[in-house]
């Protein structure tokens, strides 16, 4: 019981403490890598998640859906609801949530419905 | 030519992490799928590739770092982007990896998929800018980034709290937190009695004062607008039993719309098994039944661990995953003294956490249906682009079932096969019928279980037993 009770403290100090400086893209770490996404040059550190990056940059429309043609993003962002896809390297109807950037990719957005 | 193991686990999370540890360490042969980029499922999620690592870690995120290395230690073997697709007679599983799919033969199966976050329609809900909390948890802590300027966060239960913390320590502002359950309600929660989550509580609790967030019981989001995105959320009241709109309805500007009602179990793998199940709205709608003393479900040889059960938080799953491991691992021949003393504690633990997690669910238990919120117009069927009139008028054409409507509609036909728009299915189609949302029931689950490529099941696996496919950068 005493054990569960310090273990419950330990996680709970982490909370107090001071927070240091959050990751934004500029101090993210790894190596950045250079994509394009519907020819426009973004960077982004290597292996986020390509769902990621595009949030990261503001670019929150990611398709139209397939019958009103309203726009879509990302939803659940961990692979469940299929709404993030995005053309890939050629390769359509990619969840971009589970792509992981690397260099040279190619993105296109919209370029298929659904 | 499948691969064979003794003991195959699918969900590398609290509860499968468990499982591997307790059946590897008595020598049980063990091999861990996982779909993600690592284990550690959603509790223990462990920092993406990208994520900076130098910072100071979370004790939550080195608990789960030293539990995958316990469980590696202990010589089972993990497989991450490992997407398990199917399941066949004679615990035959098929998984897709590395652009391939392999058979795997399995003499016990621990299935530990856990669940993923519910939603219930609204206008506006598809407008990019509404993430699920387990979306906005995976962004920040996964991933490092900021998913906005300014968040609503909305709909039920205590993840919301937890999602709320991570936001605001990420930079995020928080306009408005709002919360279907009445406050009366929750004063009732009786901390004292459970020490453990006091603490954890409390801290929650004063991450929203300290930043003066407000907050909104008996509300709801009945609506979020702007043009190609989020921009603005309608915030109201709501009578706690009939679920309209009463009093005032405000509107917050926001850029990022945090939605979620619990949580969806993960039960196709065990609805493929043939497992008996039971529904439990609070616990997850569809949940897995299984022997609490050993975890073997309703078919035998198969076991269920972790929210798949019921959902109940990281603590009884990881007691359950362990009490699953332990029992299947026996049955096979591996025990020990001290492996009884084990499952007992495990036993013992789990009952523990279970009365808390019941607790705390129906402490938070949202009253009255919001239903009523959901316009003709509102879409059910992301995927497919169906709206609640489309439903409803199948309904009146004669379609009583999920799978009726599913075929009339084509809501549930999509990629996500259902698993997002399900609930609002259950809850506008209970309502026209007047029946309850057990007895609706859900839409059976067919292979594959999540969409792959034909390619990968045509022609022959060239990997050998043991080999490790090059696993694809992307999926």
């Amino acid at each position: 019981m005493i054990l569960l009770a310090l273990t419950s403290v330990q996680v709970q100090w982490d909370t107090f403490r001071a927070v240091p400086n959050f990751p934004s893209q500029a101090n993210a770490g790894g190596q950045l890598v250079t994509l394009w996404v519907n020819g426009r040059e973004i960077h982004a550190p290597q292996g986020q998640t390509l769902g990621a990056t595009l949030l990261a940059h503001e670019t929150r429309v990611l398709r139209h859906s397939p019958l009103r043609q309203e726009p879509r993003g990302l939803f659940c962002a961990m692979g469940v609801c299929f709404e993030c896809l995005v053309t890939v390297d050629g390769k359509p109807s990619q969840r971009a949530c589970q792509v992981r950037v690397r260099e040279g990719m190619v993105v296109e957005l919209g370029r298929l419905p659904g | 030519m499948a691969v064979k193991a003794e003991v195959v686990i699918v969900g590398a999370g609290p509860a499968g992490l468990a499982a591997a540890l307790e059946a590897s360490s008595l020598g049980a042969e063990v091999l861990l799928l996982d779909e993600s980029i690592s284990p550690g499922g959603q509790y223990f999620m462990q920092p993406g590739p990208a994520r900076r690592t130098d910072d100071a870690l979370s004790a939550q995120i080195r608990s789960g770092r030293k539990l995958v290395r316990q469980v590696r230690d202990s010589g089972a073997e993990i497989w991450t982007n490992a997407q398990v697709w199917g399941l066949f007679p004679g615990r035959r599983i098929t998984v897709y990896r590395g652009g391939i799919s392999q058979e795997i033969l399995a003499e016990r199966l621990i299935i530990a998929t856990g669940a993923h976050d519910r939603n219930l329609a609204f206008p506006g809900w598809t407008l990019p800018g509404v993430l699920t909390p387990g979306g906005v948890q995976r962004l920040i802590k996964a991933e490092g980034i900021k998913p906005g300027q300014r968040a609503v966060l909305a709909g039920n239960g205590p993840f919301l709290l937890v999602v709320a913390r991570q936001l605001l320590k990420a930079g995020v502002e928080i306009a408005a937190y709002v919360e279907s359950a009445r406050f009366s309600r929750l004063a009732t929660l009786r901390v004292l009695r459970f020490p453990e989550i006091w603490l954890e509580l409390a801290t929650y609790l004063w991450s929203l004062r300290r930043h003066h967030v407000p907050v909104h019981f008996s509300s709801a989001v009945t609506a979020a607008h702007g043009q190609g995105a989020v921009e603005r959320v309608s915030i109201s009241p709501l009578d706690h039993r009939s679920g309209q709109v009463v009093g005032q309805t405000r509107d917050v500007q926001a850029d990022v719309l945090v939605i979620g009602q619990g949580f969806r179990a993960s039960t196709e793998l065990t609805a493929l098994a043939g497992c008996e199940h039971r529904y439990s709205d609070l616990e997850g709608g569809r949940i897995c039944a299984v022997n609490r003393n050993t975890g073997e479900t309703s078919v035998e040889t198969i076991y269920a661990a972790g929210e798949v059960t019921g959902v109940a938080g990281w603590r009884p799953a990881l007691e359950e995953g362990g009490i699953a491991g332990l029992c299947a691992a026996r049955t096979l021949g591996h025990w020990s003294v001290e492996a009884e003393r084990r499952l007992a504690r495990a036993r013992r633990r789990r009952r523990r956490f279970q009365a808390l997690a019941d607790h705390v669910n129906r402490t938070f238990a949202a009253t009255g249906s919001i239903v009523g919120l959901i316009t003709d117009d509102t879409i059910v069927c992301r995927c497919e682009d169906v709206c609640a009139r489309d439903i409803r008028e199948a309904i009146d054409s004669g379609a009583q079932t999920a799978a009726a409507i599913k075929m009339w509609t084509r809501c549930g036909m999509g990629p996500c096969q259902g698993r997002v728009c399900g609930w609002t299915l259950a809850h506008v189609a209970a309502q026209v019928l007047g029946v309850s949302l057990e007895s609706f029931g859900v839409n059976e689950p067919r292979v594959p279980i999540k969409p792959i490529p034909v390619g990968s099941l045509l022609g022959r696996t060239a990997v050998k037993p043991g080999q490790v496919p090059q696993a694809a950068a992307d999926l």
